[in-house]
């Protein structure tokens, strides 16, 4: 064999093979990019859209369900005594608790810190709404399925009277914001 | 008109470049750049955020009305954490604090875990930041002290002991951002060994070392905290630290040590056959040219597939090992090897052979392309080997993003390796019989061995069955082509001497009765064609099952850390075995080392995992870049607490010995925590 058409011979091998390629890739694309979304490109887990259910203690030792409070406007707040920030918004927070009770807004606070810190720290801010102790694993998969993908803190939903989440944010809230929000849910005639 | 049937090689190596790179850049395109995160043995946040997926906008998509969360760092990212041995008594903890987020002083805790040999000395705090009129913890309206930036914090260690030692620092920390909101306390625990305290040198300890100005971030020191470092970390160590020259010295030197393992040999075939095929007017000039070609496309190739691999955590080699390229490449060769007994000869009109030998040039050129196209392919698809070199550029790459040095040591790696294809095609080109008889047998040679190289691609995608039969074929074959059965020595006369047939068809009978004994280890169900007979041995002998391990096979993360768990519950070591179908040195580990009886006994200890990496698939693909694993064959060990002992990482082939001190070094850590 003559080294010329021995290189032909190769050349053709390989043309081939890089045919047999692009056919394999034509067929079994679609395939492969399902397997791709699948996993590698993170798929959301489902996320809440509406209040959902769950049991926490409150500072009182008190178990109290989330479904109680369907009906009102309700801001669920997330927060620990080692965040600054959201030891900032407390207040205000309060301050709107005091003014819109009747408009049925109801604050809901959680606390994912150590228990004395947060009964201490409760009682000091004289806060006026219910504070639910959050050092329970129900919480993690409760923040995440809320969208707060690395528990960061403050963390405040707002639930319209239907349960239908309305907003979400990670950062101080306002009580301009919160007014801005709801404003629509609250009777004006009163 | 013969003209019109010459055979031009340009236009076809360059519609066949072309069509490569059309499969090879959307391939490119899809690569996702590596983050390969800093080493840690566990990483325990206080509370597991990990819940969600990695996915930015998840919260912009659900609710229009998001205007805080769309861009909020990932606190691994917000704080950068590395510890290190700075010298037998002392520690050096470094946290890289992202712009525009702080930590809080009074959050830091550190402690160490279950030791009563070594204990924290008093740390001097470099002065922070005093945030006035900020809301304490408390309720109460006061200053509170912050970092940014970089905080650098020396912790002497008071010994008891002087041996080396391990030990596991416990460091909690909580810091927030400008922008108004706060991490979650992190915790880490880290796995440090201290080395032993000569008695000559005085201990630092007295004087507790101030936190110096911070210097520059060193990116590469995540490398450093363990210091008995794996082979492959301890190369990528090297290359941050070695001079270049050294660095090429070192990496050429140890590529000639990977020459001569099973990865490289089927190498050496299709080298010596491309030399063999270019007819009897080879050169040693020409056979060294192309032997030098192959080798610098294929050390080239192995080069850009590692910086491609460092850089996106794409591995270009476990790419190519599909069915349809192996099959494909397995069936150039079985071509190529019936074009060495001349099946293929194609009588050309003696005019065009003539044009042919005016040519040459031309030819020539385009032959050396071939060659190089060879080569590259070769190191692609033949040989997916990974080393402890070949790992330890590609972390390096990983880590410190630098192409070059690791690049550089790549390619040198790969000339070292092609050292002695290089020879060896040389010489091929020396020896090689000008015309003849004696070249017809020396093509055949290589013929039968193609083939060999055709059946030990195939074995990566056949069952062993198959390929056992087929390797049984081959070797019966060729031993009767030899003469295993000629009766009449006239009829072996394309020998020269009556002798030569004689030893012929002596070689012809071995190879046909050990043929014959694969055929009948297949029967039997044996896989391994060094040791057809095996089963029928064992089948007698009594101690069977000491020798039989079982891997609990391993599909994707969630798997993975779930099997994790199960161990750390029980209490026992994991192993975990990066496996695939593709990986010579994989097999050889599987056959050669586990399979020991003192080895197999020892791993019954262990909850061993298997990950098999076969199918290059995206669950595979994220399972080697959470763990950080390079490629097959990569082994993972976890001590009873559930620890990666990461310095104890194997990659690539280790031999029984050296297997088993390794496994004594790590039960003496499980042991000491």
């Amino acid at each position: 064999m003559k080294p010329k058409s021995l290189f032909l011979f190769i050349l053709i091998i390989f043309a081939g093979l890089v045919i047999t390629l692009l056919v394999y890739q034509k067929l079994f694309k679609s395939r492969k990019n399902s397997t791709y979304s699948e996993s590698l490109i993170p798929q959301p887990i489902q996320t809440y859209s509406k209040l959902p259910k769950f049991d926490l203690l409150d500072i009182n030792g008190k178990l109290q369900a989330s479904n109680q409070w369907e009906g009102k406007i309700l801001i669920l707040n997330f927060w620990a005594t080692w965040c600054g920030p959201c030891l900032r918004e407390i207040p205000e927070f309060i301050q709107l608790q005091e003014e819109l009770r009747s408009q049925g807004l109801q604050f809901v606070g959680i606390a994912i810190d150590e228990h004395e810190k947060v009964r201490n720290f409760a009682t000091k801010t004289k806060i006026n709404y219910p504070i639910l102790l959050g050092d329970d694993p129900q919480v993690l998969r409760l923040l995440a399925r809320l969208g707060n993908r690395f528990g960061a803190l403050p963390f405040s939903i707002i639930f319209a009277p239907d349960g239908v989440i309305i907003h979400r944010g990670v950062g101080e809230l306002t009580a301009d914001t919160i007014r801005t929000k709801i404003a629509a849910l609250i009777p004006t005639s009163k | 008109m013969h003209q019109q049937h010459q055979l031009k090689p340009q236009p076809y190596i360059a519609l066949l470049l072309y069509i490569t790179l059309l499969y090879i850049i959307p391939t490119l395109i899809n690569l996702k750049p590596l983050r390969i995160t800093p080493i840690k043995d566990a990483v325990a946040a206080s509370f597991s955020i990990d819940i969600l997926p990695t996915n930015a906008n998840l919260l912009a998509a659900n609710t229009n009305s998001n205007p805080f969360a769309t861009e909020i760092l990932p606190p691994e990212q917000a704080y950068r954490f590395n510890a290190t041995v700075k010298a037998p008594d002392q520690l050096r903890l470094n946290w890289n604090i992202a712009t525009g987020t702080y930590l809080y002083k009074e959050s830091f805790k550190l402690e160490l875990g279950a030791t009563t040999n070594v204990t924290l000395g008093p740390i001097t705090w470099p002065a922070a930041i005093i945030k006035r009129n900020t809301i304490r913890p408390s309720g109460e309206i006061g200053d509170i002290e912050l970092y940014r930036n970089t905080l650098e914090l020396i912790v002497p260690l008071q010994r008891i002991n002087k041996a080396a030692t391990q030990i596991k620092l416990i460091v909690k920390y909580q810091g927030c951002a400008e922008r108004g909101f706060c991490y979650p306390p992190i915790t880490k625990r880290i796995l440090l060994n201290l080395p032993a305290i000569s008695e000559g040198t005085p201990l630092t300890l007295p004087q507790n070392v101030a936190a110096p100005e911070s210097t520059a971030p060193n990116t590469f020191s995540k490398i450093a905290p363990k210091q008995p470092l794996s082979a492959q970390d301890h190369l990528a160590t090297k290359l941050t630290t070695g001079n270049l020259f050294g660095i090429i010295i070192t990496f050429l030197g140890l590529g000639l040590l990977l020459a001569f393992t099973p990865c490289v040999f089927p190498m050496i075939p299709i080298l010596s056959g491309i030399i063999v095929g270019q007819g009897p007017d080879i050169t040693p000039i020409k056979a060294f040219r192309l032997s030098l070609i192959y080798v610098l496309a294929m050390a080239l190739t192995y080069t850009l597939a590692g910086i491609l691999a460092g850089l996106f955590g794409q591995n270009l080699q476990a790419a190519f090992q599909t069915p349809w390229i192996i099959g494909s490449f397995a069936l150039v060769f079985i071509a190529l090897a019936l074009a060495m007994f001349d099946l293929y000869e194609i009588q050309l009109p003696t005019a065009l052979q003539t044009k042919l030998t005016i040519l040459s040039n031309k030819q020539q050129s385009g032959s050396l392309i071939g060659t190089a196209i060879m080569g590259a392919l070769s190191a692609l698809i033949v040989s997916p080997c990974i080393a402890p070199p070949l790992a330890g550029a590609l972390i390096y790459i990983g880590q410190t993003g630098d192409a070059f040095i690791g690049g550089v040591a790549l390619f040198a790696l790969g000339i070292g390796m092609g050292i002695p294809l290089l020879i060896i095609g040389t010489s091929a080109g020396q020896f090689l019989p000008r015309a003849g008889i004696w070249m017809n047998v020396v093509k055949a040679v290589f013929g039968v061995l193609l083939l060999g190289v055709a059946i030990i691609l195939l074995e990566r995608i056949m069952p062993a069955f198959i390929t056992m039969l087929l390797w049984g074929t081959l070797l019966v074959c060729t031993g009767v082509y030899m003469g295993a059965f000629n009766i009449n020595t006239h009829s072996a006369s394309i020998y020269d001497s009556w002798g030569w047939a004689k030893l012929s068809q002596g070689l012809g009978l071995v190879l046909f009765i050990y043929g014959a004994m694969i055929l009948v280890g297949a029967g039997v169900g044996s896989n391994d064609p060094l040791r057809p007979l095996q089963p029928i041995k064992y089948t007698e002998s009594t101690n069977i099952n000491n020798s039989h391990i079982s891997f609990q096979p391993i599909n994707t993360y969630t798997e993975f850390t779930q099997a994790l768990t199960n161990a750390k519950q029980q209490k026992r070591p994991v192993l975990v075995d990066f496996y695939a179908d593709w990986c010579v040195s994989c097999k050889e580990l599987e056959q050669k080392t586990f399979a020991a009886p003192k080895v197999a006994q020892i791993l019954n200890n262990f909850v061993l995992l298997r990950i098999d990496v076969t199918a290059n698939n995206a669950q595979n693909i994220e399972l080697m870049q959470k763990l950080n694993i390079v490629g097959p064959p990569t082994i993972l060990f976890y001590d009873r607490n559930g620890m990666e002992q990461r310095h104890l990482r194997i990659v690539g082939f280790m031999p029984v010995q050296q297997f088993l001190n390794h496994i004594a070094k790590l039960q003496s850590n499980i042991k000491a925590i």
